[in-house]
């Protein structure tokens, strides 16, 4: 299919329903319908992709990393989130073309296992699901953290730690619990809550950085020591632009609900890429406003809350008091946009018979997969428990990076055999630069990891392939041959 | 105007919500587009809902079709599963260019019809709708008026409609009216519904989800325990 042929609504339907291995339905502005002929409302806008993307990036980024970043590679922190984002743009683009061509659930998930088959497919869907679980423990142990910066600071004693357990751990489990009976027991308002919690830290942030700017550019006063802006040379900048990706996987939770966005042409790219252009400005000035309060080894020495000390160096008592809940906030808000996404994720595989269909059963009472949900919050538990924030956090971006990675070439592999059924009403610019250097980024960046976690996340990638074999290796999911 | 008489049924089947056969008896003479919808929560896909569900929805709507056509009616089934249900109701309102929307209440008998009539702005596509309802319920035309000084402008605006009705061919023996002095007018609508089966009233605001969802409707529909047919504006000057 060549460029210039413009991709009319009605051509993307024909087409979309000419294969039915990628069919679940016609996609219109506001529906998908079935092929029995019922409706799925669309109900997430633009502002809601958004707040999906931010709501689960912003966690992270700002709240847990920019302490350890800046101990790890001095101001030339700001770089690594500088790099992070730029990779997260050049995988956005590919995903969102996928995304506009298949607006169903599942996301990456989806898109690949139709370009690539089942194998891929099933690979990416377990890796995306246990990915997700790692993301909620790192963003939980950045709750505990705060949890225990709150408890700190109105003078409680720091409690004792329980056994084995540290106490941040201990306050990141209760919250993983809480969470998870919360999102079974179907609290329908949580997108309303989540709209309203990003909003709020978008105003947080916003006072906090723009008095952050003025004082570090020296318009009030007090002169910061100037400090070398890479003391620790190029290695490190790299190695914690790997670390901090976590702070980018958001963009491709909003390709999970694509199936639920409202005209999923326009909105979904605009998503995607926006939330990745607005949390990737908020890190680079955090870490410039923060590297100027403080030398980066004190920051280091900080670790997860280190913020915080910077909100009171600029702001005293109420700075730092607004920037605790806020990040109580956002850690909370991070942790439970990536359970929603785990269980979707979850859900896309069992629909397609990788893994037994129960598993995403909905009970009729609640109208939430209890099972899936369960499945999401057990793991995440008990990786809480490990407290490993560094761990956990690039163990998530490890199996997010080889699903974009993928995402990439199934791009590539898509434009080139151009099936009939694939008519994206968004192309990706810079088509085939992007997609080429967007993979391999992905993938140069796990060679940056710490050996631990490339162990981990291959062992997780072993265990998914081992499963596929094992269960569900007679599933034929690829667009064009005969599903089942 | 086609769809002066076209009323949209939504029906939360897989909640256990029901449709009267009474209920169905007097609405099979409207142009009916019955909306079978299960609204789900955030935390699951609404294709994840529709997989398990759709079967069994399918099966109830059907049920209702078969009812609606055994009572002479015709029905456009459609099946949503929806994040938001007042706003599916509006897409299918406006797509469908819908008179009305029923706001479904357990309906026992529908032998007495309460149509409150607050003004001449939107009368036309009230009595419309209300003759166009079958069956021969006796049917209440009702004012509240503010004060005894606008009494005599009730009794006129309520005899300008019962000759309205009799005009479109409701036997003028089956019309009663009804007029109280209130300065709570929501309230002395809502005892006027105590004993009544179905109530046909007019939106006040210019969106139909506004008057089912908002506080007029709720308390209205609440304390009458009653169906409600709430009938959008303007209907005869669209087109």
């Amino acid at each position: 299919m060549s460029d210039d042929q413009p991709a009319t609504p009605e051509a993307t339907q024909a087409d979309a329903h000419a294969d039915p291995a990628v069919d679940i339905g016609e996609t219109t502005d506001e529906t998908t319908v079935t092929e029995e002929g019922s409706e799925l409302e669309r109900t997430i806008g633009l502002s809601g992709g958004l707040t999906i993307g931010i709501g689960t990036m912003i966690g992270a980024g700002i709240f847990v990393f920019p302490g350890l970043a800046a101990g790890n590679a001095g101001p030339a922190a700001a770089v690594s989130f500088g790099i992070g984002a730029v990779v997260a743009l050049l995988v956005a683009l590919p995903t969102a073309e996928l995304a506009t061509a298949m607006p169903k659930s599942g996301g990456g998930y989806y898109f690949i296992s139709r370009g690539m088959g089942s194998l891929f497919g099933a690979v990416v869907g377990l890796s995306l699901w246990l990915g997700l679980v790692f993301a909620t423990a790192f963003y939980l142990v950045g709750f505990g953290e705060y949890a225990l910066a709150v408890l700190v600071e109105i003078g409680l004693p720091r409690p004792p730690d329980l056994g084995p357990l540290s106490i941040v751990a201990v306050l990141g489990v209760v919250c993983g619990v809480g969470l998870t009976a919360l999102s079974v027991g179907g609290t329908e308002n949580t997108t309303k809550l989540q709209n309203g919690i990003v909003s709020l830290l978008l105003g947080i942030l916003a006072v906090f950085l723009t008095v952050g700017i003025v004082d570090a550019l020296g318009f009030l006063g007090s002169e910061s020591a100037p400090e070398t802006f890479a003391p620790f040379g190029v290695g490190p900048i790299l190695s914690t632009a790997a670390l901090v990706f976590t702070s980018y996987l958001g963009f491709a939770q909003i390709a999970t609900v694509a199936g639920e966005m409202k005209e999923p042409s326009r909105n979904l790219p605009l998503a995607m890429v926006g939330s990745v252009v607005v949390v990737g400005v908020l890190y680079v000035v955090t870490i410039f406003v923060s590297t100027s309060a403080f030398g980066s080894q004190e920051l280091g020495q900080l670790g997860e809350t280190a913020i915080v000390e910077v909100a009171r160096s600029y702001l005293g008592l109420p700075g730092a008091i607004a920037i605790l809940l806020a990040g109580l906030f956002a850690t909370v808000s991070s942790a439970n946009a990536s359970i929603l996404s785990a269980s979707r994720a979850l859900y896309a595989v069992s629909r397609d018979a990788l893994v037994p269909k129960g598993v995403s059963r909905v009970n009729l009472r609640y109208g939430t997969p209890h099972l899936a949900l369960a499945l999401v919050g057990g793991p995440t538990v008990l990786l809480v428990g490990t407290g490993q924030t560094e761990l956990l956090a690039e163990v998530a971006s490890f199996l997010h990076l080889i699903m974009y990675g993928l995402i990439c070439v199934t791009l590539i592999v898509l434009r080139r055999q151009s099936p009939e059924w694939y008519a994206p009403t968004f192309r990706t610019p810079g088509y085939p630069v992007v997609p080429v250097v967007g993979g391999a980024a992905s993938i140069a960046m796990i060679a940056f990891m710490q050996p631990t976690s490339q162990v981990v996340g291959l062992f997780v990638m072993v265990g998914a392939a081992g499963w596929y074999f094992l269960y569900a290796r007679d599933v034929r999911l690829k667009g064009g041959e005969m599903n089942e | 105007m086609s769809n002066a008489t076209s009323v949209l049924v939504p029906v939360a089947v897989l909640q256990g919500e029901a449709l009267s056969e009474a209920l169905v008896d007097r609405l099979a003479g409207l142009d009916v587009t019955l909306l079978g919808y299960h609204e789900i929560p955030d935390q699951t896909a609404t294709e994840q809902a529709h997989d398990q569900f759709n079967e069994q929805m399918q099966r109830k709507l059907d049920e209702y079709v078969d009812l609606f056509e055994s009572h002479g009616g015709t029905v456009t089934p459609r099946t949503v599963f929806t994040h938001d249900a007042p706003e599916t109701f509006k897409r299918i309102a406006i797509e469908q260019d819908i008179g009305a929307i029923l706001v479904p209440n357990p309906a026992p008998a529908v032998d007495r019809i309460l149509v409150p009539i607050r003004g001449p702005v939107n009368l036309d596509p009230i009595l419309t709708m209300t003759a166009a309802l079958d069956g021969d319920p006796e049917i209440v035309l009702f004012h509240a008026a503010a004060s005894e000084a606008q009494r005599a402008d009730g009794e006129e605006l309520l005899s300008t409609a019962a000759d309205q009705l009799a005009e479109a061919g409701v036997d003028p023996g089956r019309i009663d009216r009804q007029l109280t002095v209130s300065d709570t007018p929501l309230r002395a609508i809502s005892d006027a519904a105590a004993d009544t089966g179905l109530i046909v009233i007019g939106e006040k605001e210019p969106s139909v989800v506004d008057i089912i969802f908002g506080d007029a409707a709720d308390r209205i529909a609440e304390a009458a325990a009653s169906p409600v047919v709430v009938v959008r504006t303007d209907r005869s000057d669209d087109d």
